[in-house]
C-alpha cells in the first residue's frame, strides 16, 4: 500500500511538471504591476498531527504509539517561475513503544527525527503547491526501563519527502495554509505522514 | 508525441526506482518436510560417511553442475561442491544398506535453488559404504533435482572416481567462512554472526570461521558486523543507532537478527564452537577502534582451555587489523604468547608474535613472504576471496594455508580436487 501511495504521488508530480512546461510561466494577464518584486523569500512555520506507518517486526502493534504532534520550518526562494527551491527542517516523533518485557523490565522506547530536506516546490495553480524533497536526517532514540537510560543518535542519508500545500494570502506579506506530507527515512525504513497548519511570511 | 514519450520514459524511470527500493526477497530452502524419505532411515556412522567422501564424475546433471564434483561430509551434512559456485547440502541415512539422501542445491551468486533427492543402491556402493570399505569399488549416486519449490524433475547421477588425496586430507588447510559462516546478503536461511550460522556453516564445507566482535555499552563482547543496528542485519524493532550505545540486556530483549536469532555474546558463540562443532579455527575480527582486548582475551583463553580439556583441536586467534589494535594488544600482559592473527606487514607479525599472517588477497599470492612465514613456523591465510577464478588461481599457484571466503564450498572444491 505504501509503495502504491508513493508511486502515485511521484507519477502525479512528474506529469504535472511536464505539463507545466507547455505554457509560459507567468501569463501576460497576470503580470505584476511595474515595480513590484517577482522574486522573494518565504519563511514558513507549521505544526500539526503526524502519523507513523508502523512496520515493526518485533513489538506487537498495540504497544506502538503512532500519532504525535510535529513541527516544520521551511525557508524558500521563490523566483518568478513556477518552481521554487528551499530548505526544510522540523521535529517529529516517529514512534513510542511501551512494553512490559518481564516483571523486571517495563521498557519505553521513543524515536524522534530532525530532517533537513532540500525542497523543490512547484506552484500548480494559484496558492496550491506540490513539492518533492530529498535530504538528510538525524534520528534520536531514547530507551528507558531496561538497564540504564540510553540516548542514541544516528544519521540517515537516504530520505525523501513529498508534500502538497495550500496557502491563503492574508496580506501582501502573510499567508496561512495547510500542508500534507509523506516522509520516508531510509536508514530505519520508517514512513510517516503529517498534516500541518502553516503560517508563512514573505521576506 | 514527444510529450507522451517523455511521460512514458518518466514513468519507466519511476517504476525502476520503486523496484529498486524492494527489500531483498527471501530464498526458501526446499525441504521434503514430513514426507522425507529419511524418516525411515537410520544415521550413517562417521566411517561410513568418510567412505563416501571423494571425487565424483557427473554423468547426469553436468549441464548445471559441471563434469566433476567433490563430496565431503561434515559433522551433520553431506556437502557436494561444484566448480562454479553450485553446491548441495544433503542429509543422508541408510535403510538395509541403501543410502538415501535428501536436501537442496543452491548457486551462490544468485537465488537459484532446488530440491534434491538421491540414493545409492546396495549393489552400487551401499554395501561398501556400510562396511566402511576405504577403497570402494563403485559408488553411483542416482536421483534427481528440481529448480522450483520441492519439485524434482531432472535426472542426477554421480559416479565415484577416486578418494580425496590423503596428502590433501592430512594437510591442515583452513577453509574459513566469513561472518561466522556466510553473509545475510547471500540469502542464507540463517543470519550472519549468529549461533545458528555457526551450526550451519560446516554444511557449506567450512573448517573455520571469522566472526566480528564488538563491545556493548556495558563491555560485553558480542557478534555483530555493522557499526549500527540496521534493517540490513536486524528485524525492524524499537532500537536503532550504534550498537556500542546499548547494553547487552537491551540487545537481548529488543533486537533480533534478520532470521529471528538473538545477537550472541562472544562467550556463548565460542562455547558453541567448542562443544557442538568440529571447526578447527576461529578468527576474531575486532571491529572496534576503542580498546577491546582486555574484554576479549580472557574469553579466548577460557575457551581455548575448555577446548583443550575436551581434547578438541581448536585455534582461536585475536585479529589485529590496525595499528590501534596492535597497540591495544601490546598493552596486554604476556601478549607474545596470546594466539593472534595479524593483517598488517610481516614485520608487525614478528613484533607481536602472531601465529597467522593474513594479508588481503588483492596483494597477490606473495609466495616469498608466505614461505618466509612458514620458515618462522607461522601460517598464512588470505581474505576475503569469493571469485571462482581467483580462488582457483590462489589454490593452484599460491602457498597459503587457508582462505577466508563467503563461499567455502568453492574453496573446498579446488582444495580437495588437488592431488597433493
Amino acid at each position: 500500500m505504501r509503495k502504491i501511495i508513493i508511486t502515485a504521488l511521484l507519477c502525479l508530480m512528474t506529469s504535472v511538471t511536464l505539463l507545466s512546461q507547455v505554457n509560459d510561466t507567468v501569463p501576460g494577464s497576470r503580470l505584476p504591476a511595474p515595480g513590484s518584486r517577482l522574486s522573494h523569500f518565504t519563511l514558513a512555520i507549521g505544526a500539526g498531527w503526524s502519523h507513523y506507518f508502523a512496520n515493526m517486526d518485533l513489538v506487537p502493534a498495540r504497544n506502538v504509539q503512532k500519532d504525535f504532534i510535529g513541527a516544520s520550518f521551511r525557508f524558500m526562494w521563490e523566483p518568478e517561475y513556477r518552481l521554487s527551491l528551499g530548505l526544510e527542517t522540523g521535529f517529529y516523533r516517529i514512534f513510542r513503544v511501551d512494553s512490559t518485557l518481564t516483571s523486571e523490565y517495563q521498557m519505553k522506547s521513543r524515536m524522534n527525527v530532525v530532517p533537513l530536506f532540500l525542497v523543490i516546490r512547484m506552484r500548480i495553480v494559484d496558492n496550491f503547491y506540490l513539492s518533492l524533497a530529498p535530504g538528510l536526517a538525524i534520528q534520536y532514540t531514547r530507551i528507558t526501563g531496561i538497564g540504564p537510560d540510553i540516548s542514541s543518535y544516528q544519521f540517515s542519508f537516504s530520505n525523501f519527502e513529498a508534500a502538497a500545500s495550500y496557502f491563503y494570502p492574508l496580506s501582501k506579506l502573510f499567508l496561512v495554509g495547510g500542508e500534507a506530507r509523506l516522509m520516508y527515512f531510509g536508514k530505519t525504513n520508517d514512513l510517516m505522514m503529517s498534516l500541518n497548519a502553516v503560517f508563512a511570511v514573505k521576506l | 508525441m514527444g510529450f507522451m514519450n517523455r511521460y512514458l520514459l518518466n514513468l519507466l524511470c519511476l517504476a525502476l526506482l520503486m523496484a529498486g527500493c524492494n527489500k531483498p526477497k527471501e530464498v526458501a530452502v526446499p525441504s521434503a518436510g514430513p514426507n522425507s524419505i529419511l524418516k525411515e532411515t537410520s544415521p550413517l556412522s562417521m566411517v561410513s560417511r568418510n567412505t563416501m567422501d571423494g571425487i565424483y564424475k557427473v554423468t547426469s546433471g553436468n549441464d548445471l553442475f559441471g563434469d566433476q564434483v567433490v563430496i565431503k561430509w561434515s559433522r551433520l551434512k553431506m556437502t557436494i561442491m561444484c566448480s562454479d559456485g553450485h553446491y548441495f547440502v544433503l542429509d543422508a541415512g541408510q535403510l538395509d544398506s541403501v543410502i538415501m539422501m535428501q536436501g537442496y542445491w543452491r548457486y551462490c551468486y544468485n537465488d537459484r535453488t532446488g530440491a534434491v533427492s538421491a540414493y545409492i543402491s546396495r549393489e552400487e556402493g551401499g554395501r561398501d559404504i556400510m562396511k566402511a570399505n576405504p577403497h570402494p569399488q563403485e559408488i553411483i549416486i542416482r536421483g534427481g533435482y528440481g529448480s522450483s519449490g520441492n519439485e524434482i524433475n531432472n535426472a542426477l547421477e554421480f559416479v565415484y572416481l577416486r578418494p580425496i588425496s590423503p596428502a590433501v586430507l592430512d594437510k591442515h588447510y583452513s577453509i574459513l567462512a566469513h561472518r561466522s559462516g556466510g553473509r545475510t546478503s547471500d540469502h542464507l536461511p540463517v543470519s550472519e554472526n549468529s549461533i545458528d550460522m555457526i551450526n550451519f556453516t560446516e554444511g557449506l564445507g567450512s573448517t573455520g570461521i571469522e566472526i566480528d566482535v564488538q563491545l556493548t555499552s556495558d563491555g560485553v563482547p558480542v557478534l555483530y558486523h555493522d557499526a549500527d543496528l540496521n534493517i540490513r542485519l536486524t528485524q525492524k524493532g524499537p532500537l536503532s543507532g550504534p550498537i556500542k550505545d546499548f547494553t547487552y540486556t537491551q540487545l537481548f530483549f529488543l533486537v533480533r537478527l534478520i532470521h529471528g536469532e538473538r545477537i550472541p555474546r562472544l562467550k556463548d558463540a565460542l562455547m558453541f564452537v567448542v562443544d557442538s562443532t568440529l571447526l578447527t579455527d576461529v578468527y576474531l575480527d575486532m571491529k572496534e577502534k576503542v580498546p577491546t582486548m582486555s574484554a576479549v582475551i580472557p574469553i579466548q583463553q577460557e575457551m581455548l582451555q575448555r577446548a583443550k580439556d575436551k581434547g578438541r583441536q581448536l585455534n582461536i586467534y585475536i585479529g589485529l587489523a590496525s595499528q590501534d589494535a596492535i597497540d591495544d594488544f601490546m598493552n596486554q600482559p604476556g601478549f607474545m604468547d596470546i594466539p593472534s592473527l595479524c593483517e598488517l606487514s610481516t614485520d608487525d607479525v614478528a613484533r607481536v608474535n602472531s601465529i597467522v599472517w593474513s594479508p588481503r588477497w588483492t596483494e597477490g599470492t606473495q609466495n616469498e613472504l608466505v614461505a618466509q612465514m612458514h620458515n618462522q613456523g607461522r601460517v598464512a591465510w588470505t581474505w576475503t576471496l569469493d571469485d571462482v577464478d581467483w580462488i582457483r588461481q590462489f589454490i593452484s599457484d599460491g602457498q597459503f594455508d587457508g582462505i577466508l571466503t563467503n563461499y567455502p564450498f568453492i574453496v573446498g572444491y579446488y582444495h580437495y580436487m588437488r592431488e597433493n
